[in-house]
């Protein structure tokens, strides 16, 4: 199932590595990347490649629908495609932040006792926080105002929950065959799908619309391969020129880490 | 509270029995300058040696290890003649425990020091709650001489680490004692005092006597040694200084030079002379014997293995500053006014009250033959010290012989003026160090917050204390925390990580594969760095291929077949699920 990709357009931008595995992302068709230090500064329009650099600069900026949440002692709310700082908060907008302790919001009254996992990241969806909750196997939790429940549990280790509107996706290291999978799981329908995924646990997970993707290391176990990229709408990217790493999906693009540069690719099937 | 009963009863035990052995074996002894110390020495060698025993059996538990101290006790019934210390100084003396205050802490504290989690402690408790000994390339360090360690293991399952640390703590004070009472003895009244506090004054030792080292025993085997040698008495230094390169093989030099010493000083008989090579043996040749017979090379795993091109076990040129003959010459000035504690320069701190000791020590001998024998073996141990791995705790074998040479210095006055001079380059580091720790000994701080501040890798350690099955193997790459394990575990590195890069030289793609194939499911990963420019000895490509390619080749493997479970603070934890790639 290895189709290499390459649609319209195919960006490379010198980057560092981050700090945050789970970046560099695409936003809305605005890839924001580390320039230099780790800690996710700039930005790039795909579709222009205008570049610029990020009013503020954080480890682990948070999501907060299409827009960006940095954290600090004067946090900044900035909407990459408007390029615009987000005034005030609105009370419907979700801040979630991870303490050792508890995953909270800001701006809302929910609170839930909770041991998140260092690498985890709340992420709204459908006015709810979802973490990967530390215990004899991790498992995915949804943090919901009337209280928590487990999302993702079950035999084996669930974890790095990403979240697209009502979709939440992750990573269960034994799925329903015993293989590891990706589960995507629509909060609104109920539906849920699974696809094997051989990741190793190792980089994030992306998900936009219907699609999910992840690094596929089959390409690795072979002779001369690299971890590639599988998305579960049959898209995917694969060379034998090195390791292809954290993919990130927004408005209609791929973006993912390959050496000291970000690539990203536009799919030939925009999502919805 | 147990550990603390734990640490002075195997104290008090080891004196007794030792005590009566002397009685009966070489009372002599007893009526030597400090024979309390020569009833301790006697005493914490059968202790080891009895516990050796034990342990090779597989019969170490803490029965077994309360029987011998029983035993060991039983010693004071038989009423030894062990004329009680004479404190240097008399009531003065009482500044020594009170300069070990700091080590106190440290003995209380739970332990985060890298050489107790990876060698020390590590392996008392092992030892412990398997009841043997362990070693081979898998364990390198049990594959050493284990005098010192079975002794820690016995404290272990008796009190845990606080029992083997007091014990130790203990032993660094009657070490300082002793050195007075040997010095006065040698170099008249008050002499000892002052070397006495000169070495617990220095960083190195005071960080050091808290903690649960082989380097202390070994200074005090080796003084009691030299002490025999300078006396002519052929059998007792044969055999201390045996027990000194037992404890640790960095007191060989010293051990070589007392010798010496005492084929000129000893009645020329080639029985007496064949009687201390023997007895010199004695502590050695069963831990050569086990190593051979496993097909080991006798003396440590690494110095003799199966062949991987290239590869060195050691970097000594890492360590100190400089190696050319300059420096060499210029080696007594830096050891004490260059040292950094964190750094390899030297990684440690002397007082600078030595360096009175030493030119006092100098001017003495000129009219004193035993100045110059002392001065002759510091020497030889320095020059051996400043021909290996130049790092300041390798030194602390040598100390109780270069504080009684100090002893022979007569300018006490100037010594405790270095000693004041040079007190905040000692004490501060020391003080920080105590402070980081009082909180978690006075209880004002939990032993899980304690650990999670101090220890980076505590969040992977607790991963796999609360995820992972106890009978399921780890192997540690990159990483030596072994004592926090509940489980088994395999490899296990610090300094250069030979164990690690050996492993992944000698297997290649096949290295996680061959893990898999001994029954590991887990590994606990260390992301390290290995700095440039603490190669710069080496040429570019080597230190590429000794050290950057190595981690490259893990990484890759790692993506390749493995499952991270946990990643914080450069500490990754990783599941082996099926057999990976290479079969």
């Amino acid at each position: 199932m290895v189709l290499v990709l390459l649609g319209q357009a195919v960006r490379g931008v010198d980057a560092a590595a981050c700090f945050d595995d789970a970046w560099p992302r695409v936003i809305d068709g605005v890839l924001l990347f580390c320039e230099t230090g780790g800690k996710v500064d700039n930005a790039v329009d795909l579709e222009t490649g205008e570049r610029w650099a990020l009013p503020a600069a954080a480890r682990s900026p948070h999501l907060v629908g299409d827009a960006v949440w940095f954290p600090g002692d004067a946090p900044v709310e900035y909407a990459p495609r408007s390029r615009r700082l987000v005034s005030t908060p609105r009370p419907t907008t979700l801040h979630a932040l991870v303490t050792a302790d508890a995953a909270s919001w800001l701006g809302a009254l929910a609170r839930w006792d909770a041991r998140p996992l260092p690498d985890a990241f709340p992420v709204g969806a459908a006015r709810a926080v979802i973490w990967t909750e530390r215990g004899l196997d991790d498992d995915v939790i949804i943090g919901l105002p009337e209280g928590r429940a487990i999302l993702g549990g079950g035999p084996g280790n669930q974890r790095r929950p990403v979240a697209y509107g009502s979709r939440v996706a992750w990573f269960d290291d034994r799925g329903a065959d015993g293989d590891p999978a990706v589960v995507v799981a629509d909060l609104a329908s109920g539906e849920r799908r699974a696809w094997p995924a051989d990741s190793g646990f190792l980089g994030p997970l992306a998900i936009d619309g219907e699609r999910a993707c992840w690094e596929d290391r089959t390409g690795l176990r072979a002779v001369g391969g690299g971890v590639g990229i599988n998305c579960s709408d049959g898209h995917g990217v694969y060379g034998e020129d090195g390791d292809r790493l954290s993919p990130s999906l927004g408005g209609g693009w791929l973006a993912w880490h390959q050496g000291k540069q970000v690539f990203a690719a536009r799919l030939t099937a925009p999502a919805p | 509270m147990i550990g603390v009963l734990v640490g002075v009863a195997a104290l008090a035990a080891a004196v007794g029995g030792g005590g009566a052995l002397l009685a009966r074996g070489a009372p002599a002894l007893l009526e030597r300058p400090a024979g309390w110390l020569w009833a301790l020495g006697a005493g914490m060698a059968a202790h080891a040696l009895v516990l050796s025993l034990l342990a090779a059996a597989g019969l170490l538990s803490a029965g077994t290890a309360t029987a011998t101290l029983i035993v060991l006790a039983t010693g004071w019934v038989f009423r030894p003649a062990i004329r009680p210390p004479r404190p240097s100084g008399g009531y003065a003396a009482l500044v020594l425990p009170v300069l070990l205050l700091p080590a106190l802490v440290a003995a209380l504290a739970p332990p985060t020091d890298t050489d107790e989690l990876y060698q020390h402690l590590a392996l008392a408790r092992r030892i412990a709650e398997g009841g043997a000994l362990i070693g081979g390339f898998d364990s390198p360090d049990g594959s050493r001489p284990q005098l010192v360690h079975a002794i820690f293991a016995g404290q272990f399952a008796l009190g845990g680490a606080v029992a083997a640390r007091l014990w130790h703590l203990g032993l660094a004070l009657l070490l300082l004692l002793g050195v007075g009472e040997l010095g006065d003895a040698h170099f008249g009244r008050g002499r000892g005092l002052v070397s006495a506090i000169v070495v617990a004054t220095s960083y190195t030792f005071a960080h050091e006597a808290g903690l649960a080292y082989n380097d202390l025993p070994a200074a005090l085997w080796l003084l009691l040694g030299v002490e025999a040698a300078l006396a002519g008495l052929t059998a007792p230094a044969g055999l201390c200084l045996g027990l000194a390169i037992a404890a640790k093989y960095t007191a060989a030099p010293a051990a070589a030079a007392a010798g010496l010493v005492l084929l000129v000083r000893a009645p020329l008989r080639l029985r007496a002379f064949a009687l201390a090579a023997g007895a010199g043996l004695l502590p050695l040749a069963p831990w050569w014997l086990r190593n051979a017979s496993e097909g080991l090379h006798p003396l440590f795993p690494y110095a003799g293995w199966p062949a991987v091109e290239g590869f060195r076990f050691v970097y000594p040129e890492k360590y100190g500053i400089g190696h050319t003959w300059f420096d060499a010459l210029r080696l007594p000035f830096d050891v004490l006014f260059r040292t950094r504690i964190d750094s390899f320069a030297f990684l440690g701190q002397l007082s600078w009250g030595w360096l009175a000791l030493g030119a006092g020590a100098l001017w003495t001998a000129r009219k004193d033959r035993d100045a110059r024998l002392l001065l002759a073996i510091v020497a030889a141990g320095f020059v051996g010290w400043g021909a290996s791995a130049q790092v300041m705790r390798y030194l602390l074998p040598l100390v109780g012989v270069a504080a009684l040479a100090g002893a022979a210095s007569g300018w006490r006055a100037l010594a405790l003026v270095l000693v004041v001079a040079s007190l905040p380059k000692n004490a501060e580091p020391l003080a920080k160090e105590t402070r980081d720790r009082v909180s978690v000994v006075r209880g004002a701080e939990d032993e899980e917050t304690f650990l999670a501040r101090e220890l980076p890798a505590w969040g992977a350690l607790r991963y796999l204390r609360d995820h992972v099955p106890a009978e399921d193997p780890v192997a540690l790459l990159y990483a030596w925390q072994g004592y926090y394990l509940r489980q088994p575990y395999l490899l296990g590195s610090v300094e250069d990580h030979t164990p690690t890069r050996q492993w992944l030289a000698s297997h290649g793609d096949a290295a996680l594969y061959a893990l898999y194939d001994r029954g590991v499911r887990w590994l606990l990963v260390g992301d390290l760095h290995f700095l440039r420019k603490s190669y710069a000895f080496l040429p570019v490509p080597e230190w590429r291929e000794q050290f950057v390619e190595p981690q490259e080749q893990l990484r890759h493997l790692l993506r390749r077949d493995a499952e991270r479970l946990h990643a914080a603070a450069h500490w990754e934890v990783y599941r082996l699920d099926a057999p990976p790639s290479g079969d």
